[in-house]
């Protein structure tokens, strides 16, 4: 089913790219957009500077991602294969494969994969800054000081009060 | 006649407090071609919807070649085929690429979807549109697509909404002809009109309906009673024609 759905979701966009040479120009743009984004994206996660810095940065650009893909898809539309639920009403599908198909579809596109692309920068900008921040004490020390528990490393020894 | 192929009992739907379906009794025997005619707002499409598992009804109950629609709606969708009023199509497809995928999404494999849906639009006089998108179709070519749509997989039962609203003669009479054939084979036919002379000449069994009630159902010679259709409605479900005296400046050109 989630295959069927997103070839039909590729059909749907194949043809409103064939129909009219205004949305071929859009498609373009756009997706010359995205994969801009996706690698300007992935660059700067992936080159923050360790630190609660970068952590605050990286939490930003997530929670910029969130708010656009909750308000964008409302105010931005255009090229649109979307597949209308109300229009598979008719056929007999079972909600558990039909909400998984259409999840697929919806995920199939410029604009999701340069989501995914850019925001997986932050697998490499955190191993960087969690091998630079991490206090010296626990490479020298067993595994099991964890970075959970890195605050406790900074302070040891502990002090005399 | 055997087991009915629809039956419906004590079908019931509100929409606040206005009923729109209150209480529908119905059977329709296998092989037949049922008509369903009402005034608009008698309930026609609520209780089309229900029986097509898009709607759920408040209470009654659907049983379609002895399957409970709302038991399990997929698995009755599987064996109905619907061509709802307002045509929700997929704009950006080719009509022969919407008729393929409407068996696809049935669980065809894709050569056989493709072969079907290429007789079917050579039937629906189709075939030269089949490379257009159903955006640029037209009304009558919308339904004709409809219609291949919910013919695609080889329903037992057809539920048709308003099927001839707003399509021209040629067209209707493509459709007409397909339904008959349809029919011929066994199959189910049940759909909601306003055009009386149309379901006085092709069905065999009718249902009036108004303000969600049955007012007569039958054979279409046993609710028209020796009248034509057209008057046997009017009388049952009341001509609203006391305006004369209201109107009386409309059309008086002397003055």
């Amino acid at each position: 089913m989630a295959r069927l759905l997103v070839q039909l979701k590729l059909r749907l966009l194949v043809n409103a790219l064939r129909a009219s040479t205004g949305a071929r120009v859009a498609f373009i743009l756009s997706t010359l957009l995205a994969l801009m984004i996706a690698v300007g994206v992935f660059y700067l996660l992936a080159m923050l500077p360790g630190g609660i810095a970068a952590a605050d940065l990286t939490t930003v650009i997530f929670c910029m991602f969130a708010l656009a893909w909750l308000i964008l898809p409302l105010v931005v539309f255009g090229l649109d294969g979307t597949l209308d639920p109300a229009t598979l009403a008719l056929y007999p599908l079972r909600t558990r494969p039909l909400a998984v198909g259409l999840l697929a579809a919806s995920a199939t596109g410029a604009w999701p994969a340069a989501t995914l692309i850019g925001l997986l920068g932050v697998t490499i900008g955190l191993a960087r800054g969690a091998a630079r921040t991490s206090p010296p004490c626990c490479s020298s020390r067993s595994s099991r000081c964890t970075r959970a528990s890195s605050r406790s490393c900074r302070n040891w020894p502990p002090r005399a009060r | 006649m055997g087991e009915p192929a629809i039956a419906v009992t004590g079908l019931r739907r509100s929409f606040g407090p206005k009923e729109a379906v209150a209480g529908i009794d119905l059977e329709i025997a296998a092989g037949s071609l049922a008509g369903l005619v009402g005034p608009n707002g008698a309930g026609k499409t609520t209780s089309l919807s229900m029986m097509t598992g898009l709607l759920r009804p408040d209470g009654g109950r659907i049983l379609i070649n002895g399957l409970d629609v709302w038991a399990d709606p997929p698995a009755a969708k599987a064996i109905i085929g619907v061509v709802p009023a307002e045509a929700r199509l997929f704009e950006r497809l080719s009509g022969e690429e919407l008729l393929e995928y409407a068996g696809r999404l049935r669980g065809m494999p894709a050569g056989e979807a493709r072969s079907r849906a290429k007789q079917l639009l050579d039937v629906l006089d189709l075939a030269e549109d089949a490379k257009r998108l159903v955006a640029d179709y037209s009304t009558g070519m919308r339904k004709k697509a409809m219609l291949g749509c919910a013919l695609i997989h080889n329903p037992s039962a057809l539920f048709l909404d308003e099927p001839l609203e707003g399509v021209d003669p040629v067209s209707a009479d493509v459709i007409r002809r397909l339904l008959t054939r349809f029919v011929g084979s066994g199959s189910t036919v049940l759909f909601s009109s306003h055009v009386m002379e149309l379901v006085e000449q092709v069905c065999d069994h009718v249902t009036i309906i108004d303000k969600g009630r049955i007012v007569a159902t039958g054979t279409t010679d046993e609710v028209r009673g020796g009248k034509t259709l057209q008057r046997a409605f009017i009388d049952l479900v009341g001509s609203r024609a006391n305006d004369e005296e209201v109107l009386s400046w409309l059309g008086s050109s002397s003055s």
